[in-house]
């Protein structure tokens, strides 16, 4: 295995539910795992508007991850959506609201913020909530 | 007698100090808190996020899902597969890389910790951006109570952070920060007091009151959880060569100990 594909995924908001429905469905762990954690905003504050991914793929998953958005939505054979509490339409759906940007090597901030920044969105820092 | 083979440093003198039983008699007569030891016998690290089911062992590259911890039984478990941080070798040294977007491993169910505790960590932050955790069990994913933040950095220095039940937050910085290179950080949140130190160093110790907090909490490396859902925040971007984090104080000579073993774990 070679993990060497750098994969940011940033999803909005409303979709974020559906889109973590498909990546479980793609295999990114199980249904009702929450793989979209940072969260982001145009401001850097709260609320977040968008929230974001990234994880580091083989070159095949990579491929599946990169065709997510075009066409309206592209979809790998052989998932069976109603598994991962989708139909066919709204995994396209939700794959169509994706931004996905893989990056052969660099590093993973450097990926993840050209991502964001090409959105205009930043991430929210942290705070002392105590 | 547990079958291992403990981590050796060759001192001056051709001398070499097994952490072996240290490392075991911090874990003796089930203290609490789950240490992360990646490329020791103590620890395995797997790709699955899965926990106890995690089958493929971690090689360099791989994403670490799943972490065993030898010495108590206990599981660090990324909460997502984007989560996981990546199984780095080097230079004949083993780290996690985290990447300061989603990365992080926690126990996989609560831990009830009591009211003392102590973290160390061997640790490189990437940068000195935005407030981060290395070690933290402040709060579980479900409870939403807290506990501590051990071995934040904010701003220019590293912190520990303890709490009371009301919950007052008492706060001790630990040392001057680094980007880009390895450095030992550890912590100690006495009955009354809290101390942090970097490489060795103390930065003082800081006078607590009121009631300390033994909760139900999460233990977590290389992120927090905040506010009362327990929503993720402080991601670290940098590695963790080594931590430990435990239900009790280290005594002196076991944190100055354990702070030689993080240094080798460094290559320091």
């Amino acid at each position: 295995m070679t993990f060497d594909r750098s994969c940011s995924l940033v999803v909005p908001a409303a979709s974020k539910a559906d889109a973590n429905r498909l990546v479980a469905g793609l295999g990114a762990g199980q249904l009702g795992d929450d793989n979209f954690a940072a969260r982001l905003s145009a401001s850097a504050a709260e609320p977040a508007t968008h929230f974001g991914a990234h994880s580091w793929q083989e070159a095949d998953d990579a491929a599946i991850w990169s065709a997510l958005p075009t066409a309206g939505g592209t979809l790998p054979e052989g998932v069976v959506w109603g598994d991962y509490d989708l139909t066919e339409a709204t995994a396209k759906a939700a794959a169509a609201t994706l931004t996905v940007s893989v990056v052969t090597g660099g590093t993973p901030g450097g990926n993840f913020d050209a991502t964001i920044a090409g959105l205009g969105l930043q991430r929210v820092q942290a705070v002392d909530d105590f | 007698m547990p079958s291992y083979v403990g981590t050796r440093r060759a001192l001056l003198r051709g001398a070499a100090v097994d952490f072996g039983p240290l490392l075991l008699s911090l874990y003796a007569d089930g203290n609490q808190g789950v240490p992360l030891l990646p490329g020791s016998s103590h620890g395995v690290c797997y790709v699955e996020a899965t926990g106890v089911s995690a089958a493929t062992v971690c090689n360099a590259g791989d994403p670490v899902g799943t972490y065993r911890c030898n010495l108590t039984g206990r599981y660090l478990v990324a909460p997502s597969d984007s989560a996981r941080p990546t199984y780095s070798v080097g230079s004949g040294l083993v780290w996690l890389d985290f990447d300061g977007i989603d990365d992080l491993l926690e126990t996989s169910v609560d831990l009830v910790l009591p009211q003392a505790w102590a973290a160390a960590a061997a640790v490189q932050f990437a940068n000195l951006t935005g407030i981060v955790n290395v070690v933290d069990s402040d709060r579980g994913p479900a409870s939403g109570l807290r506990y501590a933040q051990m071995l934040r950095r904010s701003a220019a220095t590293a912190q520990a952070i303890a709490f009371s039940t009301v919950p007052t937050a008492f706060t001790e910085g630990v040392g001057t920060v680094v980007a880009g290179a390895p450095q030992i950080l550890s912590a100690n949140r006495a009955a009354s007091s809290i101390e942090g130190w970097s490489s060795g160093v103390s930065d003082g110790a800081t006078a607590t009151t009121g009631t300390p907090a033994s909760v139900t909490a999460g233990v977590r490396y290389g992120a927090s959880r905040s506010g009362t859902a327990g929503a993720l925040a402080g991601f670290l971007q940098g590695r963790i060569y080594a931590g430990v984090q435990l239900g009790r104080e280290f005594a002196a000579t076991e944190r100055t100990a354990l702070e030689s073993f993080l240094r080798a774990k460094a290559g320091l």
